[in-house]
């Protein structure tokens, strides 16, 4: 009898935990927080931030528990790269300028998914993603920027075809 | 910003733009200099958009009011009224969102049992239809 007691009760101990992480994944997309914000693409303004003169959009802003995660959704197939890091820091950053205090920021791929927390600061978080911002003004205002041939990058980059560096050239 | 134009001299820079520059600052530099993308890349882009919409989408699912949904409609006012509630009221509760966690794992259920019986069907409705009023009142009172 006592046997079957515990037994019981290791299943229903079993049960409420199973219940209890069931309940703790949230929406759709498993985001624990509440949907404030949707790009919808081209009819979405984007955020500006004018102490950086940064602007850009996340895909989802969620408020959560401590502040506002920003989610950076990118529809291939893969790892997530350094450069969807930086693109989700400055989209937080220029978010930031507006109303929404982003905190954190999840990055995700049709494969993977990495939460980042933010620096508190807007100065911090723009010191993380500075060098990228100084290099990426001087290549749209013409200045001499470095080139960067990889074969894997090449033949997924949009301008290989006019692109005289190309490793694939 | 096409070939023939002048370049705009801006100091403001998209998200996007420096994302790509560590991916590779050339890159940007044609972008600006009018440069075409490959066809690959704009079918890709279009792929890409429609992945995002279906992503948007699936984070609006949260129009889920089981019950309310059963009993009135997916788009009636009353099921509005009662989604109001849970966002506005309930889910600022501490404990709310478990609540409203709770609520949708149990209702399927309980419409389940409703379509086996009109009797639970009334029920059900009358409960709701005093939760609609009730929540109908408190928001016309705040």
């Amino acid at each position: 009898m006592t046997g079957f007691l515990a037994s019981a009760l290791l299943l229903f101990a079993i049960a409420v935990v199973i219940l209890w992480h069931r309940l703790k994944r949230s929406d759709a997309l498993g985001i624990d927080g509440r949907l404030i914000w949707v790009d919808d693409g081209r009819r979405t303004k984007p955020f500006f931030n004018a102490r950086y003169k940064v602007f850009g959009k996340p895909d989802l802003l969620y408020r959560v528990n401590g502040g506002v995660l920003a989610v950076e959704y990118k529809s291939r197939n893969g790892p997530i790269f350094e450069s969807d890091i930086v693109q989700a820091k400055c989209a937080a950053l220029s978010a930031r300028g507006d109303q929404y205090k982003v905190s954190r920021i999840l990055v995700k791929t049709g494969q993977a998914e990495k939460y980042i927390t933010l620096p508190r600061s807007d100065h911090a978080l723009y010191r993380e993603i500075e060098s990228a911002t100084i290099l990426a003004r001087k290549a749209k205002n013409g200045e001499a920027v470095p080139c960067l041939p990889a074969p894997r990058k090449c033949r997924s980059c949009a301008y290989r075809d006019q692109c005289r560096e190309s490793a694939g050239n | 910003m096409g070939k023939n134009q002048p370049q705009q001299r801006t100091e403001w820079i998209s998200a996007s733009d420096v994302g790509r520059t560590v991916f590779c600052p050339h890159s940007v530099a044609l972008k600006y200099q009018g440069t075409k993308p490959t066809k690959q890349a704009v079918l890709a882009r279009q792929q890409g958009e429609l992945k995002h919409e279906a992503l948007n989408r699936q984070a609006r699912q949260d129009k889920r009011c089981y019950v309310a949904s059963y009993l009135y409609g997916v788009d009636d006012p009353r099921t509005n009224v009662l989604r109001k509630f849970r966002d506005d009221a309930i889910l600022k509760w501490p404990g709310g969102a478990l609540l409203v966690r709770l609520y949708y794992r149990l209702s399927p259920l309980a419409i389940h049992l409703s379509q086996s019986s009109p009797r639970i069907t009334g029920i059900l409705r009358f409960l709701v239809d005093r939760l609609v009023c009730w929540c109908s009142r408190r928001g016309n009172q705040s």
